[in-house]
């Protein structure tokens, strides 16, 4: 996972944009919005996910945990 | 005939022969078991692996001292480098006492196998048990319970080696105790099965699969260049190029892959090298695709002119395999030791319709 | 605002939740939940404590259960009132009847069957929606919604949604409401719940992992993706399911409609099959006075007006059904001629001896009727029988075919996780080492989880774990949250219940790992759902009892084990001795030690004895009072004389609960029955405040009698002292009743009954290798196992003569030895191969028989044996080592090597003549000597155990014996400093001693392990 260089989120905390690769994407829609817990025993945080669509067509995850946003999957 | 399996006793360590206080009447305990015993001991019986209780029917007043874990690692260590440069494969057992097994395909003569195993004693050990056969486990069978079988044996200085006649292997095969098999599953003790000869299929299985061991020999490396020839070249067709080439090696080498390296060109000359190391080699065709596909997933930024891939094959561990039996379903890919896709994302494949869909697309 | 949980599970789904019942439901009040329904998984098990913490918490409890429809997935099913709970007690019991165990299933007949009076919830994503829609698309879901509707009424299937957060819910919610909305079906929002909070899904997760058996590290599709299945709060559900609001309002309208079965407040009592207008308490009446006059010829009139007394209480309290079944019960066993005995405080009624369920006369004893049962105990009387253990399953057989097999079931246990195991399969799902973990479970201490882990460093054992303490606390974290909870279903040892109506009105039955069928629920559960549970035991001193009988009347047709004579003076001369090993109930250590003391004369003595070594008396210091009183050592005083009638067969010592509440009411006017529930709360209640109280109720009673303050304070310091420690008297004169027959046989036909005990083997306090002992030391001669003498069990071939059986070697098992007995030709077995081939035993097999010399009367060769054993040679072609007879020596070594005990000689006989030149005694010896006298001796260790003692000292008792007899012995704390090592952990079982005489046995002073001087390979 790569982290995201920075997010807007709304006030429900979900993605409104964010920057990847130096590009700024503006969310078109929220497709999906999930939470994960992941390997707990490790202390890896839990993540609130969401899958979007940028306006640039792509299709990004995006998953927001304790310690920053990441970028979990871009599909193009 | 080319696998001889050890048992070493009076293991040559000084701090542990310190404290026995030059007394050859000794035995090292770890828990309830036996790890090492002296020389008086031995050749009144004692062995390492015996349970503790047991001693007693030994006689003797045999010094108790206590196993500690630094005790024996240098011999561990040194004993580790002989084989390395000595046997063509090897493995050191982790069940109690200093005992494994090496492949010497040359050694086919009683002397020969003598001078291998004497190699050991004195050097590290003062007692050895041996055993050959043409199959680790068999060896390593012939070598614990050859005595009680009444094999046909040779005495070496501070041991016995006993052999199993090669004419007479189907026979031992059958009657192999199933506890020398790696991992069986507990089915096969609730229907009481305690041989190899009870469970159907297994012994073609163990006779076919090469035994797991150690690298005593150099490891084999290839490395695959392809030109990408811009606009028509679909990442699905440098899959298949690549994973064509390494399972086809692997089955050649009947190995699995164990470290891959993907090296990305552009056309200005810019390099991007990603590299990857597991702790199991993966035969199994889907396991190797998905290794590469964790690797190559990540395309550089730039146009790439060229791509490389670097495997290095090592042996397949044979509790890898699953057993196939009436009771054992198959593992399917993605699961348990393949440590390749990473694991959360598996994880999310059963859960996430997206993914399921859309297999393989995607990327970081 | 107030929610609801319709999907919820407990514990009680085992490796599929986390919680009790009663935590579901405070964090449920917590959260500001209303109305939960308890769904585990194939079982309504916790329903008891479920309603019960329910109505505590205000909260309303539902019932139900999720369950696995063939081929589709899960469905939850929930019970609306007593019909519905009846429908889904039948839909679980078909669901375990019909398959194997450990994988229940509802079957689509069953559920057209029971469905319509249930209502159908569509489950989570491992649901039967969940499992379409991802299998099969909106298609299949629809097929399967339509299946559904065929079976569920409408108003009783609802489209589940819940508010796990999973990604691709938006999808499946949406497919969801579109087919709701298609097909008429309601949605209905719940959360799938299996653990009460966030916090305890790592428990959740890692019990998935011990289900799955894999370590934490794995991934798998049952492995959940979130830790979201937790009660909340109704808001969040709001805001998760926010796009479905009729989702949220129809379920918090089904709760509304949804009310609790009635199980709590009911009674199932048996039906005892009577003529037509039979009444069960007048054909009661009529057998108990037949019975009174049976038992006390010319007396019964004194008789009756006790039993008069009795029998209104039964009637009061509607049990003479129940006493009819236990009665005919204990009449068929008689007519088949097993053996059987009631214990427990049955034996307190009059009623019960005339019903010949018990042998104890309580109206001669003066036993207390309202010990056993009384108006004011609201709970059902308990009586329990022991069989002889061979025969114990005929009896349940004959139950079930009495009153019908739906009428009648086994009652199960929850075995709970113990800390040992929850260490384990903890640790290993955590990816410890196994090694590690076994060691660490060896090394805990016997403190509490979260002790250790507070004080991980104050503790010695664990200190050689310092290099990984966090990871080794992080894990007895997770281990103390699991320690307790339900992990398997086991059939409880004895509890049958029987129904006058099926028991599947009252719950669902399954079948256990034994393949026997049980109901589902918990002993003390049962007794909260009504049913009245009868306790078949199986003891095997009565299957001694009964071979040993069996070979006496084979020399003496006429011996009858129940004319045995009372009050036998060579019986008592033995036992004063502590010659009672073999006796049942009183040949432990501590119990001989006090007959050396107390010179048990009469029955009396054996009643007490068998109440006193207990650990409570012997804390309370009731032993050596009760003593010396006995002895005449120590005048007899009663606080009161009005005490003197109860008080006086003990001597004045408060001993039995039976004599508290006498006391209580004959010295403070409670009615019996009050004072047995004064009793019961001396025992279990102990807080000072009410005890405070309850003193206080009792002198203020008392006093109000005339009795003296002074004096009423005394005796409620006594009664207070010794309430929880006092013992069931009728219990005692149970046990006292077979202890002192066993005693007679032991005394006067002592092969016969060696020969009961062998064959009931395992059983009793002492193993084989000292039963031989002490039967070589009664003059039985004891001949090993041979391969052509030997039938399966011991017999007996002449008086005063036994033969060991096959059944006792190692390795062989019954079937094994049946074998060779059947196969046996009739000139016998001539070589080891022939047994291989003809008895189809396997090498390793044979090879034992040969090393314990069961093919001695052959050859003596056992070298060649096993020589042309594993050769094959059938033919002996391979000739014989060499025919010199083996020395005895060896063959007694060789017997203990592989055969376990000494079937020719005790281990020592042997090295006799060796050890007494170098001056060591043997155990008769010893006892020999005048006391005081500091002696040496070899010997064998058996049992060293460190028992709690009054001055709380660490002090370790043990066993020693050799051929001649068993000394018991003890070590005190600095000798268990400075040798309690050769006693503990790995060790060898023979020492050397040095110590001096005492009168209760010997005192050790040190101790060496012994080696004999010569390995005899």
């Amino acid at each position: 996972m790569r982290a995201i260089e920075a997010v807007w989120p709304d006030r429900q905390g979900r993605p409104r944009g964010f920057r990847w690769r130096r590009r700024y994407v503006r969310v078109a829609t929220v497709l999906e919005s999930w939470r994960e817990v992941r390997a707990w025993w490790r202390g890896e945080p839990e993540l609130r996910c969401w899958r979007v669509e940028g306006e640039d067509g792509g299709i990004y995850e995006l998953a927001q945990s304790a310690d920053g946003w990441w970028m979990l999957k871009v599909y193009d | 005939m080319a696998y001889l399996a050890w048992r070493l006793g009076a293991i040559a360590e000084p701090t542990v022969l310190a404290a026995a206080g030059g007394s050859t009447d000794y035995a090292v305990v770890r828990g309830d078991t036996v790890w090492d015993v002296g020389e008086a001991l031995w050749d009144r019986g004692g062995r390492p692996g015996q349970a503790f209780a047991a001693l007693k029917w030994y006689g003797g007043e045999p010094r108790l001292l206590a196993w500690r874990a630094s005790c024996y690692q240098a011999v561990e260590e040194a004993l580790r480098v002989w084989l390395e440069d000595q046997a063509r494969r090897f493995a050191l057992e982790s069940t109690a006492g200093m005992a494994g097994w090496g492949e010497w395909p040359e050694a086919d003569t009683p002397s020969a196998w003598g001078s291998v195993l004497e190699a050991l004693v004195p050097r590290w050990a003062r007692r050895i048990q041996g055993g050959v056969a043409s199959h680790p486990l068999l060896a390593r069978w012939a070598r614990d319970e050859g005595g009680a079988h009444r094999l046909p044996h040779w005495t070496l200085a501070g041991g016995v080696i006993y052999a199993v006649p090669w004419q007479q292997e189907a026979a031992w095969w059958a009657k192999l105790p199933l506890r020398y098999v790696e991992d069986p599953p507990a089915a096969w003790r609730r229907r009481g099965w305690k041989r190899v000869g009870d469970v159907p299929g297994l012994m073609e299985q163990l006779r076919c699969l090469p035994p797991a061991g150690e690298k005593g020999e150099a490891p084999v490396r290839a490395r695959w260049d392809r030109e990408l020839v811009a606009g028509e070249e679909r990442w699905e067709g440098v899959l298949e190029y690549f994973g064509q080439r390494l399972i086809s090696l692997l089955a050649e080498r009947r190995g699995g892959v164990l470290r891959l390296a993907v090296e990305w060109q552009g056309e200005a000359g810019q390099r991007l090298r990603r590299e990857r190391r597991w702790p199991e080699a993966a035969a199994e065709p889907r396991r190797v695709k998905a290794r590469l596909v964790d690797l190559l997933q990540l395309l550089p930024p730039w146009p790439a002119a060229a791509v490389a891939v670097e495997a290095e094959v090592g042996p397949i561990a044979v509790r890898q395999m699953r057993w196939w039996g009436p009771d054992l379903r198959p593992a399917a890919a993605g699961m348990g030791t393949d440590g390749a896709l990473d694991r959360q994302e598996v994880l999310r494949g059963y859960w996430d319709p997206w993914r399921a869909v859309r297999r393989g697309k995607g990327r970081e | 605002m107030a929610g609801v949980h319709l999907h919820v599970h407990s514990a009680f789904s085992f490796l599929e939740g986390t919680a009790w019942p009663q935590r579901l439901l405070e964090e449920a009040a917590r959260q500001a939940i209303e109305v939960v329904a308890l769904t585990d998984l194939h079982r309504v098990s916790g329903v008891v404590p479920f309603l019960e913490a329910a109505a505590a918490y205000g909260v309303k409890g539902v019932v139900g259960a999720e369950v696995t429809v063939a081929g589709w997935g899960r469905l939850v099913l929930l019970a609306a009132g007593d019909a519905g709970y009846r429908a889904l007690s039948e839909v679980l019991q078909a669901a375990h009847l019909h398959h194997p165990r450990g994988a229940p299933a509802v079957e689509w007949e069953d559920l057209e069957r029971w469905g319509p009076e249930l209502v159908a919830l569509t489950g989570d994503r491992s649901g039967v929606m969940g499992r379409a829609w991802w299998e099969g698309g909106p298609r299949l879901m629809e097929e399967r919604a339509h299946m559904l509707q065929r079976v569920f009424p409408p108003g009783r299937l609802y489209l589940e949604m819940t508010a796990s957060e999973l990604p691709g819910d938006r999808q499946f919610h949406r497919l969801l409401a579109d087919l709701g909305a298609h097909r008429r079906i309601p949605l209905v929002a719940t959360n799938a719940v299996h653990y009460p909070t966030k916090a305890d899904f790592g428990l959740f997760d890692l019990f998935a992992c011990i289900r799955l058996g894999q370590p934490v590290e794995a991934v798998h599709p049952e492995r959940r993706l979130n830790a979201e299945n937790y009660l909340k709060r109704w808001e969040e559900m709001a805001a998760v399911l926010a796009p479905w609001p009729q989702a949220l309002r129809n379920a918090l309208a089904l709760a509304e409609r949804l009310e609790p079965p009635n199980l709590l407040r009911r009674r199932h009592s048996p039906r005892f099959p009577l003529p037509a207008g039979g009444d069960p308490q007048r054909y009661l009446t009529r057998l108990v006075e037949a019975g009174v006059r049976r038992r006390y010829g010319a007396r019964w009139r004194a008789v009756m007006g006790r039993v008069r007394q009795e029998l209104a209480v039964i009637a009061d309290t509607g049990f003479a059904d129940y006493f009819l079944v236990v009665w005919d019960v204990a009449r068929w066993a008689r007519r088949q001629g097993i053996r059987f005995a009631g214990r427990g405080s049955a034996a307190d009624s009059v009623v019960a001896y005339a019903l010949g369920i018990t042998a104890v006369d309580a109206y001669a004893r003066g036993l207390q009727f309202e010990r056993f049962m009384s108006r004011e105990r609201r709970e059902t009387p308990d009586i329990d029988i022991d069989f002889d253990a061979r025969r114990r399953d005929e009896v349940v057989e004959y139950v079930r075919r009495r009153y019908g097999a739906d009428r009648v079931a086994r009652v199960a246990t929850y075995q709970t996780y113990r800390r040992r195991l929850a260490v384990r399969e903890i640790g290993k799902a955590l990816g410890f080492p196994s090694q590690e973990l076994d060691r660490l479970a060896k090394s805990l201490p016997e403190a509490p989880l979260g002790q250790i882990r507070e004080r991980w460093e104050a503790i010695p054992e664990l200190r050689r774990f310092r290099a990984e303490a966090a990871r080794m606390r992080e894990l007895l974290r997770w281990a103390e949250q699991a320690e307790g909870l339900p992990r398997h279903l086991g059939t409880h040892l004895g509890g049958v219940v029987i129904s006058g109506e099926p028991v599947v009105a009252v719950g669902p039955c399954e079948r256990s790992a034994k393949g026997e069928v049980v109901l589902a629920f918990d002993k003390r559960d049962v007794e909260r759902l009504g049913l009245l549970k009868l306790d078949l035991l199986a003891l095997r001193a009565f299957t001694a009892v009964e071979a040993a009988v069996g070979a006496v009347r084979r020399r003496a047709p006429e011996f009858s084990y129940e004319a045995i004579p009372a009050e036998d003076p060579a019986t008592y001369r033995r036992l004063q001795q502590g010659e009672s090993i073999g006796v049942f109930q009183l040949e432990s250590p501590a119990q001989r030690a006090l007959a050396l003391r107390l010179r048990p004369e009469c029955w009396e003595d054996l009643v007490a004895s068998l109440a006193l070594i207990r650990p409570g008396p012997i804390k309370g210091n009731m032993v050596d009072p009760f003593v010396n009183r006995r002895r005449g050592r120590e005048p007899v005083r009663y606080p009161h004389p009005d005490l003197e009638p109860i008080l006086a067969k003990t001597y004045g010592v408060v001993l039995f609960q039976e004599q508290v509440i006498a006391i209580a009411s004959t010295l403070a006017g409670f009615t019996p029955g009050e004072a047995d529930a004064l009793r019961r709360v001396m025992t279990h209640g102990r807080s000072h405040a009410e005890m405070a109280r309850i003193g206080e109720q009792f002198k203020a009673k008392a006093i109000a009698r005339g009795v003296e303050p002074a004096v009423a304070e005394t005796v409620f310091q006594q009664l207070a002292g010794y309430a929880s420690y006092g013992f069931n008297e009728a219990h005692a004169a149970a046990f006292a009743e077979t202890a002192y027959r066993t005693a007679y046989l032991l005394e006067h036909y002592p092969a016969e009954y060696f020969l009961g005990l062998l064959n009931a083997q395992p059983m009793g306090y002492y193993p084989v290798d000292i039963l031989l002992v002490e039967a070589r030391r009664r003059g039985v001669v004891v001949e090993p196992i041979d391969i052509n003498r030997s039938a399966v069990a011991v017999t007996q071939p002449a008086p005063g003569r036994l033969r060991l059986g096959l059944g006792m070697v190692p390795g062989l098992g019954s079937a094994g030895a049946a074998a060779v007995v059947q196969n046996r030709p009739a000139e016998g077995y001539r070589h080891p191969v022939e047994v291989l081939e003809r008895a189809g035993l396997d090498e390793d097999q044979v090879a034992t028989l040969i090393r314990i010399g069961a093919f001695d009367g052959i050859t003596q060769d056992r070298t060649g044996l096993l020589a042309s054993l594993w050769a094959r040679d059938r033919l002996g072609l391979l000739p014989p080592r060499g025919i010199e007879p083996w020395p005895w020596e060896r063959r007694v070594w060789w017997d203990y090597r592989y055969l376990g005990f000494g079937q020719r000689a005790q281990f020592l006989a042997p090295w006799r003549r060796e050890l007494e030149r170098q001056g060591f005694l043997s155990v008769a010896a010893v006892r020999r000597r005048p006391l005081g006298q500091p002696v040496r001796m070899v010997a064998t260790v058996y049992r060293p155990h460190r028992p709690p003692t009054r001055s709380g000292r660490l002090v370790v008792f043990l066993s020693l014996y050799d051929e001649t007899g068993v000394l018991e012995a003890w070590l005190g704390p600095q000798g268990y400093q400075r040798f309690g090592q050769w006693l503990f952990g790995p060790r060898w079982p023979w020492v050397t001693v040095i110590g001096h005489v005492r009168p209760q046995g010997l005192a050790i002073d040190a101790l060496r392990p012994w080696r004999p001087p010569r390995m005899l390979e």
